[in-house]
């Protein structure tokens, strides 16, 4: 009996070759989608531990200054007067090496390899050695411009030993050699460095131009050691912070956190539609085979055999479906880390390394996602075809009868469904995870609605249908009702598809319109003027106010407006502080969502207070009137929160103060920036040309606000490649899956349609009706799409954007998106229908039948 | 005549051998790599006349304190060594060896805005022989002579690197303080002076060989009355006792015949010291080179050529831990002065097995010296054993 049961098994799908494929297919991008955004992710994670381990080696401790950093006595001090060995002087910074027309961003580590031997080993000067063993320590310590890079960056930029390359910080280029390559394996360490340039701290300093000054103090404390700590806290000057360096690799993991998250739920939405496609797909298969498998059952095969069968096939096509997505996941995965990490390097200013960690966990989700999802689908239609007796089975307006029976549970457990992903969604602030979780229950819930709506919609449409196209247009509405086992899931899957779609690209174009409309309203100046510099390390490039004052002494400029952007650490994190010198037009770029600008303009120029950004407050649970503490040149000081503002420009939240009070309690008379504002009239080449000129040798980053606009524009693109690529993914899923399912429901009937043929029908009237019912379907699923779409849309901004990063939003409608979702639903369904149709119209009508 | 120092020496083999060749020279990473476990060899060690950029030694100077107790950073190399033999007066007796080199491995020095920037570099070696509990404690330290961190003053004598530290800050040389803490083991020492400055070689210049230029500057304070304190874990020692300092300076080289030496540093009983190093050569030859001076307690000082110390070894000890053969025993005889003595380390074990392998430590003596007994304590130092042309067990 199994041998025939195999044997019947392997001949339905060797007649239905395209069908075992799409199935496959479908799987496996599913698979694919899951597993490469899983790999991504986990990547990223392990670039920043690598990144970690290398920067910030053994260090259980640092010493952090304020925005000028530390005086390199304090290491001087405690070294050599207070006996504290287990310390190390670090500078750290961005910069870009360029060599032959290849430039990357790496991290220039200032170091002083004597004393490295606890903190990073590979830069103890003992170990710092060519992979021949020849030591590079002399001239690197006695050499200028000497640097050492890693092998992994050496290799990628074509970089030898010896080799002349240009170091670009500060808008200065500056020629350096590099006096070798770290060996791959490094002592102490069980991952390679990689886009690092190790220099002596001498070097840092005369290459940041910072002599006199280091970033932080890299300290090694034992867990009972408090009397080396308490050492180390007297010794602290004002201003300076001993922080543990957990907090370094928590903040970056948070900073990451949101975008990560988002991915992976991303990934689960593509899954989502993977999963209805499985179970569309298996349940036809099932069900196709449904008088097969009542004659079987005639025949004396059992329950169980039939079931086995079932769960065997589920399980080959699940395995190699699960094989495919994971080879086609690594091959995904590697395309879409690039664009991760530039978004990464782009919008977070952190430097993650390019290589791809083939994690086994991830791989084994993905292998067991594809087989135990297209187990668990295959679940529901082996059951009903086994249960039934045999000559049910042979009957099918049984399982449609049943079917049609369920239509009301159906949607009762689809409004409970939606109550309590609305619920969940209430209940679950701030947790963005769950937020997923409440929008995924809502989508099931709607899902569980189709059935009820299809009829309805189709009852409604007959008429018109059958006016419109007489009995093929009545016919179609009502075989769409008839077989509603089949129809729902094609039509659920379908429906996701193109919500999924609509409601990412809804959300996209909605964050992009504020976002435009913010910085309209933000840049105030004819013209923007920094250093370029690669953001956190920026208070290591700044500029001075004779600076500004030489601008100021420009005929065509009427004001200058100045910023100060520095980092500081606490024992909270990283706070990005914004120090700024306004003009009354410049003020009036803050749109305050709490607090009135014009009520307190006065006390943010006069008293400590400041004013952060929207992501800033959420994050930290601030409003107005609150306190907030931050550590100043002169310890921890409170500031009063003036009013909260609307920012696009970091997702991490920005605190703003005046100039002024920046200067009360930071030692600091640079900046990070300044804003011009010119006279009517003004020729911007020219002046742009005139503002270079008063910085002879640097490189200033000069822009228009209009060029300001664009290119914020392209970053704010860039940053959403990868959402429109899982999006363009998740549409080609359910594309596939659309497809084979509907035209295999078409396949399927080709008796029926014969038996129309037979009876009169001409083949032109079949094939309308053929098209008009996947056409049909199409139509349900697009317009329901349309209020699901809305929906995802207001979910993501409202709980996913607000949650994730703290930014409020307006909602817009935009019917080009939505258009374009219908038109995908209508035309992967129109498509569907093709090949049946014209298969019928070409076949005989009574070699149809005869195959009865 | 009297040229080679130990010194000298010591700073080729230590400094040079641990910053340039194993580090800096090319070719040498095999070295490098088993640093700890391979002892490098001494006829490796940087020789010939690698030094022309760097100012030479060519002729006596006028020696001027405190000033020459400061650092010449023109020169390649130098060093301020401190030994001594301490005890607590009811029997808990120690011995200790601090040690500061600077060392400039390239003659050209750029200028900098930058404090870290240098061309000197510091080693410093600390050991405490707790002979009662015959235990041997050694640590060792590098660091830039730069940013503060290391360095030597120039007014008065002061060398430093971290919180290890000899000298004072008066222009005084004496009361010099000796301070080295690591781990549980700390020396804090106050020394006087006991005799004059004694100058060795030709007023100071003390000529390695034949070629021209290769030679130090040489000086020393042979016997400093000590006074202090050693801590070893919880338990601290109130010590004294007697130290002896050398001061060398020079850019010269190693000859390619000479292996390795062996230096003493003894304090007599009779308030004479003696100070004698002896090459070993590759060939067994005796070395013309090797040097010895006597210390008289007028102060006088008499130089021995290598022809005028009889030095017979009695015994050898092999060192557990590396397995190099050392000598354990000497005789040792001045027949100019009817000295006849027979030294013994006051521990057999104390092998510094640092960057650079070699067997320094405190020693004792007795014997006769013209119809007296004498007796005393002092320092050995045996360098170049355990490398391929020397014996060495394993």
């Amino acid at each position: 009996m199994n041998n025939i049961l195999f044997r019947s098994s392997r001949h339905f799908f060797l007649r239905h070759p395209w069908q075992l494929g799409l199935a496959v297919t479908g799987i496996a991008l599913a698979v694919a989608v899951v597993v490469s955004v899983d790999l991504v992710n986990q990547s990223a994670r392990y670039s920043f531990e690598r990144s970690t381990e290398t920067i910030v080696g053994r260090a259980t401790h640092r010493i952090v200054g304020g925005p000028a950093g530390l005086d390199e006595r304090l290491y001087t001090r405690m070294r050599v007067d207070h006996g504290v060995r287990d310390i190390a002087p670090v500078i750290e910074a961005h910069v870009t090496l360029e060599k032959n027309e290849k430039r990357e961003t790496l991290t220039l580590l200032g170091l002083d390899p004597f004393a490295e031997r606890t903190f990073r080993e590979y830069a103890w000067f003992n170990n710092l050695q060519n992979p021949e063993g020849e030591g590079v320590f002399i001239p690197m310590l006695t050499e200028r411009n000497t640097v050492l890079l890693d092998a992994v960056t050496a290799n990628r930029l074509g970089i030898g030993r010896d080799d002349e390359a240009v170091l670009v910080t500060g808008g200065r280029s500056i020629p350096v050699r590099i006096a070798g390559v770290l060996a791959d394996s490094t002592p102490g360490s069980s991952q390679s460095p990689d886009s690092l340039l190790l220099a002596d701290i001498a070097t840092a300093q005369e290459v940041l131009g910072m002599p006199g000054r280091i970033n932080r103090i890299d300290a090694v404390l034992g867990d009972g050691d408090s009397r080396a700590k308490s050492t180390l806290e007297a010794l602290l000057p004002d201003g300076a912070a001993l922080l543990p360096s957990t907090t370094r690799t928590r903040s970056l993991k948070q900073m990451t956190g949101a975008f990560h998250t988002n991915l992976t739920a991303l990934s689960l939405l593509a899954l989502l539609v993977g999963m209805y496609l499985i179970y569309n797909t298996m349940t036809f298969m099932v069900m196709q085979r449904r008088p097969l498998l009542g004659r079987l059952r005639a025949l004396g095969a059992t329950r169980w055999q039939l079931g086995a069968i079932i769960a065997m096939e589920a399980l080959l096509v699940g395995l190699a479906a699960s094989i495919a997505g994971l080879l086609l996941g690594v091959a995904l995965a590697h395309g879409l880390l690039q664009v991760v990490n530039r978004t990464i390097n782009e919008v977070y200013d952190l430097l993650t390394d390019s290589s791809l960690t083939l994690s086994n966990l991830s791989l084994l989700k993905g292998a067991l996602l594809g087989i135990a999802g297209t187990l668990l689908a295959a679940i529901p239609a082996a059951l009903e075809a086994t249960r039934v007796t045999p000559r049910q089975a042979l009957i099918r307006s049984h399982l449609e009868r049943s079917a049609r029976r369920l239509v009301l549970p159906t949607s009762l457990a689809g409004v409970v469904a939606l109550g309590a992903g609305i619920t969940v969604i209430q209940l679950s602030s701030p947790s963005i995870e769950l937020g997923f979780s409440g929008i995924f229950i809502i989508i099931l819930g709607i899902t569980l609605l189709i059935p009820l709506v299809t009829v309805v919609l189709m009852a409604c449409l007959k008429p018109l249908l059958g006016a419109g196209f007489g009995i093929s247009g009545r016919y179609a509405c009502q075989s769409v009702t008839a077989s509603l086992s089949r129809t729902t899931a094609a039509i659920a899957a379908l429906m996701i598809a193109i919500a999924t779609v609509i409601g990412i690209g809804l959300m996209v174009n909605n964050f992009r319109l504020s976002v435009d409309r913010w910085l309209q309203q933000t840049l105030r100046a004819e013209m923007y003027v920094s250093l370029p510099s690669t953001g956190t390390t920026a208070s290591a490039h700044a500029l001075d106010a004779g600076f500004a004052d030489a601008i100021l002494a420009l005929p065509q400029v009427k004001a200058v407006s100045s910023v100060r952007r520095i980092n500081i650490e606490s024992s909270r994190g990283r706070t990005e502080l914004a120090a700024y010198g306004l003009n009354e037009t410049a003020w009036k770029g803050f749109q305050f969502k709490q607090g009135e600008a014009d009520e307190i303009r006065p006390a943010f120029e006069q008293e400590d207070t400041v004013i952060v950004s929207e992501p800033y407050a959420w994050r930290h649970g601030l409003k107005q009137d609150d306190v907030l503490e931050l550590r100043t040149d002169n310890g921890y000081r409170s500031f009063r929160v003036l009013g909260v503002y609307k920012d696009y420009g970091s997702d991490q939240g920005v605190v703003s103060l005046s100039r002024r009070t920046y200067e009360r309690h930071w030692r600091d008379d640079r900046y990070s920036g300044f804003g011009i504002y010119t006279l009517p009239g003004t020729d911007m080449e020219e002046l742009r040309s005139q503002v270079q000129q008063l910085a002879p040798g640097r490189d200033l980053w000069l822009q228009d606000r209009n060029k300001i606009l664009q290119t914020s524009l392209e970053v704010f693109d860039n940053t959403f490649v990868v959402t429109d690529i899982l999006r363009v993914l998740a549409a080609i899923i359910a594309f596939i899956g659309v497809f084979s399912a509907l035209m295999a429901l078409q396949l399927e009937r080709s008796q029926e349609h014969a038996l129309l043929r037979a009876m009169g029908f001409l083949p032109g009237q079949v094939r309308r009706l053929i098209m008009s019912e996947t056409g049909l379907l199409g139509l349900v699923a697009g317009l329901l799409a349309v209020p699901v779409g809305c929906i995802i849309t207001a979910l993501l901004i409202l709980v996913i954007n607000r949650r994730s990063f703290g930014w409020t939003m307006e909602l817009h409608f935009s019917a080009d998106i939505v258009l374009q979702g219908i038109a995908l639903g209508l035309a992967a369904a129109l498509l569907a229908g093709i090949y049946p149709a014209w298969k019928i119209s070409r076949a005989e009508p009574a070699e149809a039948l005869r195959e009865e | 005549m009297g040229d080679c120092h130990r010194t000298n020496w010591l700073s080729c083999r230590f400094v040079i051998a641990v910053l340039l060749l194993v580090l800096v020279l090319p070719g040498c990473g095999e070295e490098s790599a088993g640093r700890s476990s391979e002892p490098i060899s001494v006829s490796n060690v940087l020789r010939g006349d690698a030094a022309q950029a760097f100012a030479r030694v060519e002729e006596p100077r006028e020696f001027i304190f405190p000033a020459d107790h400061g650092p010449h950073d023109e020169y390649r190399t130098e060093w301020w060594y401190f030994t001594g033999n301490i005890d607590d007066g009811e029997g808990q007796r120690f011995g200790y060896q601090l040690t500061f080199f600077r060392f400039r491995p390239k003659a050209d020095e750029t200028g900098s805005a930058s404090r870290w920037r240098t061309a000197h570099f510091y080693m410093a070696h600390f050991a405490l022989t707790d002979i009662n509990n015959e235990k041997i404690h050694t640590f060792e330290r590098f660091s830039r002579g730069a940013a503060g961190l290391a360095g030597a003053s120039t007014g008065a004598l002061h060398v430093w690197l971290d919180d290890w530290s000899a000298g004072t800050t008066s222009t005084e040389t004496f009361p010099l303080r000796i301070r080295a803490r690591e781990d549980r083991i700390a020396l804090d020492l106050n020394l006087q002076q006991g005799k004059a400055v004694v100058l060795h070689g030709d007023d100071g210049v003390s000529v390695k060989n034949s070629e021209p230029g290769n030679a130090s500057y040489y000086y020393s304070y042979t016997r400093m009355p000590t006074e202090g304190r050693v801590s070893v874990g919880d338990r601290i020692y109130t010590v004294q006792g007697n130290s002896w300092m050398d001061r060398e300076w020079s850019s010269s080289a190693l000859g390619k015949e000479q292996l390795g030496w062996d230096w003493f540093a003894l304090q007599l009983s009779n308030d004479h010291e003696l100070m004698y190093y002896r090459f070993r050569r590759a060939d067994n030859a005796p070395d013309r080179f090797s040097y010895g001076a006597v210390v008289l307690p007028d102060k006088r000082v008499h130089t021995l050529g290598f022809d005028q110390v009889e030095l017979d070894v009695l015994d050898t000890w092999v060192s557990p831990g590396s397995g190099v053969i050392y000598p354990s025993a000497w005789r040792l005889r001045v027949p100019e002065y009817e000295l006849d003595i027979s030294i013994r380390p006051a521990l057999a074990d104390q092998e510094l097995d640092l960057s650079f392998r070699y067997w320094e430590g405190a020693v004792e003596f007795d014997g006769t010296f013209g119809a007296s007994n004498v007796g005393g304590r002092g320092y050995v130092e045996l360098t170049g054993y355990g490398t391929d042309s020397a014996p060495r067990t394993r």
